[in-house]
């Protein structure tokens, strides 16, 4: 990571300047273009006018994940797309938030008992930050979900060393 | 006398710090975390074929662009051939159909007069000028 990332104090000014740049990263979360199954279409009601995610800084669905910040993983997770999943969400910059959208991705959703091929749950693959339930979950559910979002981005440390940062460092090595 | 050159030198050396400037503060701000599934070429979350930067060949260009010549003649065939019936003058409406084939025709015969249509370049020029 970054030589100053997590490496300052947790005095005022530094958590002064985490929030301004918190603010400025919830209110800019770029998406990425991706879309599996049905959940996928309540996504895109969602990004267009009539629910228009645009009001929340979230609307800019990038085609690359190199310039997106979120990946709403949208339907249900086979065996097979498991692997691109992973990839996809491998090969986006830090920060990088998962929304989990829809009963599938969240624990297997009608698929938990005989289906097969279905991953019970994306974070089996990649950490969850935000889970969406719902077979698919209205558009308002899924704008819930960017709401708690941008709670969770803009409340995080950046620079500070904070006392539970700190724990999560120490714990993996640095 | 070069003193008067003071200025070309604070202008170096400002231009020089204003670049430097934002690329050490980029280091010093930014996350960084490489590894090999993160910069591995992205082409959909498939596996790469190749290398992202490669050398594409310049004659596909070409052929590209008069390509666009059938294209566009096909595309407004098919609207001219739609309502061919419902045309009063249907002899007119032919020879305006065989003009614009004619005309695109002469794009066909210029390119193919310069060469453009061969896959080796400049071949038969070559040898024109050798014979």
């Amino acid at each position: 990571m970054g030589i100053l990332n997590n490496a300052l104090p947790d005095i005022g000014p530094v958590r002064a300047v985490d929030a301004a740049v918190g603010w400025g990263r919830a209110s800019s979360i770029w998406p990425m273009t991706f879309g599996i199954a049905c959940c996928a279409i309540e996504m895109m009601a969602v990004y267009a006018a009539t629910f228009d995610l645009d009001r929340f800084g979230a609307g800019v669905p990038r085609a690359t994940p190199r310039q997106s910040d979120l990946i709403i993983v949208p339907g249900t997770v086979n065996a097979k797309m498991a692997v691109r999943v992973r990839r996809l969400w491998d090969q986006m910059a830090e920060p990088r938030y998962v929304i989990a959208m829809g009963a599938c991705v969240c624990g297997g959703g009608p698929y938990v008992k005989w289906g097969y091929n279905t991953v019970k749950g994306v974070h089996k693959i990649i950490p969850v930050d935000i889970f969406v339930p719902g077979c698919p979950p209205r558009p308002e559910a899924l704008m819930d979900g960017i709401l708690k979002l941008r709670e969770k981005v803009s409340r995080e440390a950046v620079f500070a060393r904070r006392q539970e940062t700190a724990r999560i460092l120490d714990a993996r090595g640095g | 006398m070069f003193l008067s050159y003071h200025a070309v030198l604070v202008f170096l050396i400002t231009g020089m710090a204003m670049v430097c400037t934002p690329m050490l503060l980029g280091v010093l701000f930014r996350p960084r975390n490489p590894y090999p599934a993160k910069t591995m070429a992205y082409e959909c979350a498939e596996d790469p074929v190749g290398d992202a930067q490669i050398r594409f060949d310049m004659r596909f260009y070409s052929a590209a662009l008069i390509f666009i010549i059938f294209d566009v003649e096909i595309a407004f065939m098919f609207p001219w051939a739609f309502v061919f019936q419902s045309f009063g003058d249907r002899w007119m409406a032919l020879a305006e159909g065989v003009a614009f084939i004619a005309i695109l025709f002469l794009g066909l015969v210029y390119v193919w007069v310069k060469g453009d249509v061969d896959w080796v370049k400049g071949f038969r020029q070559r040898r024109r000028v050798q014979g």
